[in-house]
């Protein structure tokens, strides 16, 4: 059928055959589960066993645009990849920004799934109905930025947009991602180790079919009217969040007491100042840039003129790279944070795997648990920004023993290391964290313990923990308690319920950060947005549930895995150390109240309180009959 | 006689979002949103930070409607706008090639050259960008924007100066 809003094709690219082939989109799967992350979830739980390898040809590699994506939908330029994750070795997917996922939909691909793996490199070129599989040994190798200008040449077009790996993602590092418009990360999950193992170098393509949209004028209104809120409901956050983009929170969070520092142990870092986001702005940014049709232009681009890093540049440098290779590393100098940042862009690698991974080895250095021996000379003292640098090219070619260990990402190399080592890789599930301390922030605590794919904060975001007034969480939550900053009452149904909206924003594949405090962007704006662009009509209890399916199918495709309760907790550090200073100090998360908040939030999805495992009549409701039956056959359904 | 009005881009403003381009193409189509269907088109150089909004500039003495050879490009007397007569255009796309701008398309679908006409006066790109990197501006006041963005390091040198300079006031 033809489709307003998606593009209605799925198309799928067979890596070991060659072979290209086209299939409809089902509209049962466009109406249950929208798009994006939605679908690619769904194609991964019915089409890849859970316990493949994630490197090997059984695995499946899904990218995903929703329906919003290259529409005037604000903040609606975003992208998801889906595969089975070498780094949780359970669900995996990653979202980036940028201008790539419209073009992939205005070539007309609502996803691209491939499967097994080709014998030698290539890369997929798609221009509208064009799409070829292509000779790429000359592009392997090469970094994202050096594919990117190859590629370009090569089809004598600069507008073509590319999504590729670099040097991590061939060398099947762990903490690989793929990158998309120079300097978009695709950064959970390793998925670029994923596209490395199935020797796919890059996706290249020039899309002019574009969307059709069902209302057209209802469609501009619903726009106009989204923007309007934005901007006039929290004016705050819409100027200083496009002045400053996530820089912004090195200094709000210092000033509370919650910066992660030497690797998460404090909450406030002496050199903070120094990496503030009005630094930055006032040294390093000379312009601001967008994602396609996003009404903030949180990113900037930034380039280093002069110092031992002078000719850094690029663009996106935010919170994950400044307070990452910043104060998580105990390292105040601006510049080299920037250096980071393009050294992790131009090899592919995921700022957050690879700021704690690094972090992990220093705080083990300084523990004496790793040496100079281990580590082949590099003095990984905190702050030492050179051995940052030098640890990150070491990772991404896996040079000598010490880029071997930090290959293998924190999580499995405190693994090999043993003698402790576990201790300072703070993860969940195998997953490194964004940077949040969940020591005072409870809700985004239970929601890292609780994402799908692994130590997370964008699976859940919960601002409204923060931002919805008492009575905005009783008529949405369903309690006013959840407001309580301090309290554990709520936290468990708030957190559901933002993973199922959120599930619903990376299905529709809009940013976060669009919605943030105002319920009505989260309540109003999608299902009239939604039934303008599709044609459909759309309601927002249709809407929660429908993220609420999705999350259920990544949870089932967890627990056949064998994830379950034990699997739901955080890194002993945020229950056991306190901070020791600052504003916070002597904060921790008390692990009882954690436990009680889990009863809760298992309970509002209608999981089994003892296993996490979903029960069948959730499922059933959900429509998902099917996932209990198998569950059921292999004895993890869980008990009403 | 009214005010004459004209196209000015300004590319250190423009943040590459691509608004203006949908919302053209959504206009012009009236239901498809896709670049090719645009008469605007935001180039970027990524690694430069460089992002510009190409679009018919509506030349005073424009070099499209000289070629044309079936006279279906005028100049709007009252507007300045570069307009083509789409009834008698004939496909030739002579003045493609003459545009030095490349702000001339073919549309494949009705087989004519097709380019911005400023929306008859009210432009909804100018309409749709949030920081002013397109505008519609009365031509003897065109550069002020410029200038004034210009004074703004001044200004902020300025008031951070008197502050420090200041008592407490009357």
């Amino acid at each position: 059928m033809e489709y307003y809003g998606w593009a209605g094709t799925i198309l799928r690219v067979d890596l070991t055959k060659g072979k290209i082939r086209r299939q409809p989109l089902p509209k049962d799967l466009a109406l249950n589960f929208i798009g994006g992350r939605g679908f690619n979830s769904k194609i991964l739980y019915d089409e890849v066993d859970p316990n493949v390898d994630a490197f090997s040809p059984e695995n499946k590699l899904i990218f995903g645009t929703g329906p919003c994506t290259g529409t005037l939908v604000p903040c609606s330029g975003r992208w998801t990849v889906t595969a089975k994750s070498p780094s949780t070795e359970a669900f995996g997917d990653a979202n980036a920004g940028g201008h790539w996922g419209a073009e992939m939909k205005w070539a007309g691909y609502d996803c691209i799934v491939f499967e097994g793996a080709a014998k030698e490199p290539v890369y997929l070129w798609i221009d509208d109905d064009h799409v070829e599989l292509r000779d790429a040994s000359h592009l392997w190798g090469l970094d994202t930025w050096e594919t990117t200008d190859a590629i370009r040449k090569e089809h004598g077009d600069l507008e073509i947009k590319v999504a590729c790996i670099g040097p991590a993602g061939e060398n099947l590092i762990i903490p690989a991602c793929v990158i998309s418009d120079y300097t978009r990360g695709a950064g959970k999950c390793g998925m670029g180790a994923v596209m490395g193992s199935k020797r796919l170098k890059a996706i290249a393509i020039r899309g002019t079919k574009g969307v059709r949209v069902a209302h057209p004028e209802e469609f501009v209104d619903a726009v106009e009217e989204g923007i309007e809120i934005l901007r006039t409901g929290d004016q705050w956050w819409f100027e200083n969040f496009s002045k400053y983009g996530t820089p912004i929170f090195v200094m709000m969070f210092q000033t509370l007491g919650c910066l992660p520092t030497y690797n998460w142990r404090e909450g406030v870092f002496e050199g903070a100042k120094e990496l503030s986001g009005e630094t930055l702005l006032d040294k390093y940014v000379k312009k601001k840039r967008a994602c396609h049709a996003c009404v903030f232009h949180c990113s900037g681009y930034y380039v280093v003129e002069e110092g031992p890093y002078a000719g850094a540049m690029g663009e996106g440098i935010e919170y994950e790279a400044t307070g990452g290779f910043g104060s998580k590393l105990g390292n105040a100098d601006l510049a080299s944070t920037c250096a980071a940042k393009t050294l992790c862009d131009k090899m592919g690698i995921d700022l957050i795997n690879c700021t704690d991974t690094v972090g992990w080895a220093m705080e083990c250095y300084e523990k004496g648990i790793l040496t100079s021996k281990e580590t082949d000379g590099l003095d990984m003292s905190w702050g030492n920004a050179e051995a940052i640098l030098e640890a990150i090219r070491r990772m991404a070619y896996r040079e000598g023993r010490f880029g071997e260990l930090l290959a293998m990402g924190s999580y499995k190399a405190s693994k090999v290391v043993g003698k402790g080592a576990e201790r300072y890789s703070i993860t969940i599930k195998g997953q490194q964290m964004g940077l949040v301390d969940p020591r005072v922030m409870w809700a985004w605590g239970l929601g890292f313990g609780t994402s799908t794919r692994g130590g997370d904060h964008l699976r859940t975001q919960p601002a409204g923990e923060y931002m919805f007034t008492p009575e905005e969480m009783e008529k949405y939550i369903g309690t006013a308690k959840a407001s309580d900053r301090y309290g554990w009452e709520g936290k468990g149904m708030l957190v559901a319920w933002y993973q199922n909206i959120r599930a619903v924003h990376d299905s529709l594949e809009m940013c976060k950060y669009f919605f943030r405090g105002e319920p009505r962007l989260y309540v109003e704006f999608p299902p009239k947005v939604l039934t303008a662009l599709t044609g459909f009509k759309w309601t927002y209890d249709h809407i929660l549930r429908c993220g609420e399916r999705i999350y259920n199918v990544e949870k089932a495709f967890n627990v056949k895995v064998g994830l379950g309760r034990k699997d739901d907790y955080l890194p002993e550090r945020f229950y056991k150390e306190p901070y020791t200073k600052g504003p916070y100090k002597g904060a921790v998360m008390p692990k009882e109240n954690y436990d009680k908040a889990l009863d809760e939030y298992y309970r509002a999805r209608g999981w089994d309180l003892k296993t996490s495992n979903p029960t069948r009549a959730r499922l059933e409701e959900l429509g998902l009959k099917y996932i209990a039956d198998e569950l059921e056959k292999m004895g993890r359904l869980g008990k009403e | 006689m009214g005010y004459r009005y004209v196209l000015i881009v300004d590319p250190e403003l423009c943040d590459g979002c691509r608004r203006c381009e949908m919302i053209c193409s959504l206009k012009k189509s009236g239901d498809v949103i896709s670049p090719a269907k645009a008469r605007i088109r935001v180039l970027k150089r990524e690694t430069l930070g460089i992002d510009i909004p190409m679009v018919c500039l509506h030349c005073e003495d424009p070099i499209c409607r000289d070629v044309c050879p079936v006279n279906a490009i005028r100049v709007d007397d009252e507007t300045g706008a570069v307009l083509i007569d789409e009834d008698r255009c004939i496909g030739c796309r002579q003045c493609m090639i003459a545009c030095p701008f490349g702000a001339i398309s073919f549309d494949p679908e009705r087989h004519i050259c097709v380019k911005c006409d400023l929306c008859g006066g009210e432009p909804a790109c100018v309409e749709t960008c949030l920081w002013g990197a397109i505008k519609y501006v009365r031509a003897d006041l065109a550069g002020l924007p410029r200038m004034q963005r210009a004074l703004e390091k001044l200004e902020a040198a300025t008031i951070k100066a008197r502050k420090s300079l200041q008592g407490r006031g009357v």
